[in-house]
């Protein structure tokens, strides 16, 4: 190690500054070798008055401040190598106050507020208007936000109806729609105006959105509701409310299609307005055959395709469950309809005849449609089997379509 | 093609003891002589490099030379245009210019056996 001679120092009587100074205190308290930061702020100084005169002070600051941020690593490096134990705890605390203070002043800087500049309507921005389905008086919610997207807590906004349909619009923006058409309600806060239209659509009659069958991996299909308006014409423009209650087995997008994701069932809140409906869906397992199902398999679907003259035989399990077949190859059998009447052990209609045997009794029930089969069953023992076959002369040479079963608790 | 290009592609390439801006910085010292402060230093690889090396990055390479024993220093008087602060002057050491010769036998052995239309003409 070679040892370096102390720089010459001149005293505040001197030309050396106040501030200077203080800034070499306060270095050297960290560890920061005294000749190194005489040499580097005597180089930044010189320099600095060379900048000046030459090229004006303005830049001369500004290259005198960089050097400072470029220099900084190599001081603090120099601090780390050097300096005591207490003087590298005192720097440690230094930099992270230094850290802790610029993500402070970032942050208020990000998150602060500036003044009104967009007035929103509901959680989302609604371009093209608010939908109201309700009957009674709703509250709609308008935010105020800045130029960065901030929401204000000012609630001084001003409402009142510019034009359309008749609706009492109150000063905290609650609206009640008696009949069908549209209004323009002007919203007003400091300097700033916003129109938005509130399509009044009330709704009288609601009906259920009714049994929805899948297939593991089927495609998305929109959720249907059958809406009625006070007039008795159909609702089609609907802002509504969708819940799954179980979002492992289907889920719902914001455009109210249903997607299934694994076999089991599920039941679907419907809200529109005030009034409230639901729905079910039933998503199945695709097999082969109800050869070899395991208990945990409850619902499963598998294709039949048939020639005249051909059948086919498969094993039941036992326990209670329904028993569906559909003519349609596309579809899922609609399981679970309504209980219509007893059957027999035969349980065959056009063009498929499904006959069961063993300790198993079913009721039948009306088919959903033309062709399609639906029964409840119950198989008291294992041996109960269920028997599929094309219906006799003068029907179909073939038929193709799907099985479904599923399984009670 | 201007000097300090060929400073960097062809003639002052590290040894094994010295990295570049060591190298660079123990040139500059030998080049400037008494004039060989830091802000002096710093302006001739500057023009020679044309990389703009900060002043902490400067000093921390002289303080390392110095502690190789490469380089000596001493103080001047405190000048005003400093802020009161003296200049430290640096100076080569025996074993300083002995490791610039040893740095230019090594160049040369590398581009040995090149031939002259590639053998850069070091100014």
């Amino acid at each position: 190690m070679v040892s370096r001679p102390s720089p010459q120092r001149v005293t505040a009587s001197g030309t050396k500054t106040h501030a200077a100074a203080h800034m070499d205190r306060v270095l050297i308290s960290l560890g920061c070798d005294p000749a190194l930061l005489s040499d580097v702020f005597g180089d930044l100084r010189e320099e600095y008055a060379d900048r000046s005169a030459h090229e004006g002070v303005l830049a001369a600051r500004g290259w005198y401040v960089r050097e400072i941020v470029r220099s900084g690593p190599h001081v603090v490096w120099n601090a780390i190598r050097n300096g005591s134990p207490a003087a590298r705890a005192r720097l440690a605390a230094y930099t992270l106050a230094a850290m802790v203070t610029l993500s402070l002043i970032t942050i208020a800087w990000v998150t602060r507020n500036g003044p009104p500049a967009r007035l929103v309507a509901g959680a989302i921005d609604y371009s093209d208007g608010i939908v109201v389905n309700s009957l009674r008086p709703v509250q709609l919610s308008m935010r105020v936000l800045d130029a960065a997207g901030h929401r204000l807590s000012q609630t001084d906004v001003r409402y009142r109806r510019v034009s359309g349909v008749s609706i009492p619009v109150s000063t905290g923006v609650v609206v009640k729609c008696k009949e069908r058409g549209d209004a323009v309600v002007r919203a007003s806060v400091a300097t700033l105006n916003k129109d938005f239209v509130i399509h009044c659509e009330p709704i009288r009659t609601l009906r259920s959105a009714g049994w929805h069958n899948f297939v593991v991996g089927e495609s998305a299909r929109t959720l249907s509701v059958d809406a009625v308006g006070l007039d008795g014409h159909p609702v089609t423009r609907i802002a509504a409310r969708l819940r799954v209650d179980d979002s492992t087995i289907a889920t719902l997008d914001g455009d109210g299609r249903l997607r299934p994701l694994r076999a089991g069932q599920a039941s679907i809140d419907v809200e529109i307005g005030d009034r409230v409906t639901g729905a079910e869906v039933t998503v199945f397992e695709a097999v082969r055959t109800f050869e070899g199902l395991r208990p945990d398999q409850r619902w499963v679907v598998a294709p039949i395709h048939l020639r005249r003259g051909e059948s086919l035989r498969w094993p039941l399990p036992t326990g209670r469950f329904f028993l569906s077949f559909s003519a349609d190859s596309s579809q899922v059998p609609t399981t679970r309809g309504f209980i219509g009447l007893f059957g027999s052990s035969s349980i065959a209609q056009s063009p498929v005849r499904l006959t069961v045997a063993g300790p198993i009794m079913c009721i039948r029930m009306p088919e959903p449609k033309p062709g399609d089969l639906d029964t409840h069953c119950l198989a008291r023992a294992p041996g109960a089997t269920v028997h599929i076959a094309l219906a006799g002369p003068g029907g179909l040479n073939e038929i193709v379509g799907s099985l479904g079963l599923e399984r009670q608790e | 093609m201007r000097r300090h290009d060929l400073f960097y592609k062809l003639g002052v390439m590290p040894t094994a003891t010295l990295g570049t801006l060591e190298l660079a910085a123990l040139l500059a010292v030998a080049r400037l002589g008494n004039d060989a402060y830091g802000l002096a230093i710093r302006r001739d690889l500057a023009s020679r490099t044309g990389r703009d090396y900060s002043v902490g990055a400067v000093y921390t390479t002289l303080q390392r030379l110095e502690d190789k024993g490469l380089l000596t220093s001493r103080h001047s008087n405190p000048l005003p245009v400093r802020g009161g602060r003296s200049r430290r002057h640096f100076a080569l050491t025996g074993a300083g210019a002995r490791a610039l010769r040893e740095a230019e036998r090594h160049a040369a052995s590398i581009w040995a056996g090149v031939g002259k239309t590639l053998r850069p003409r070091l100014a």
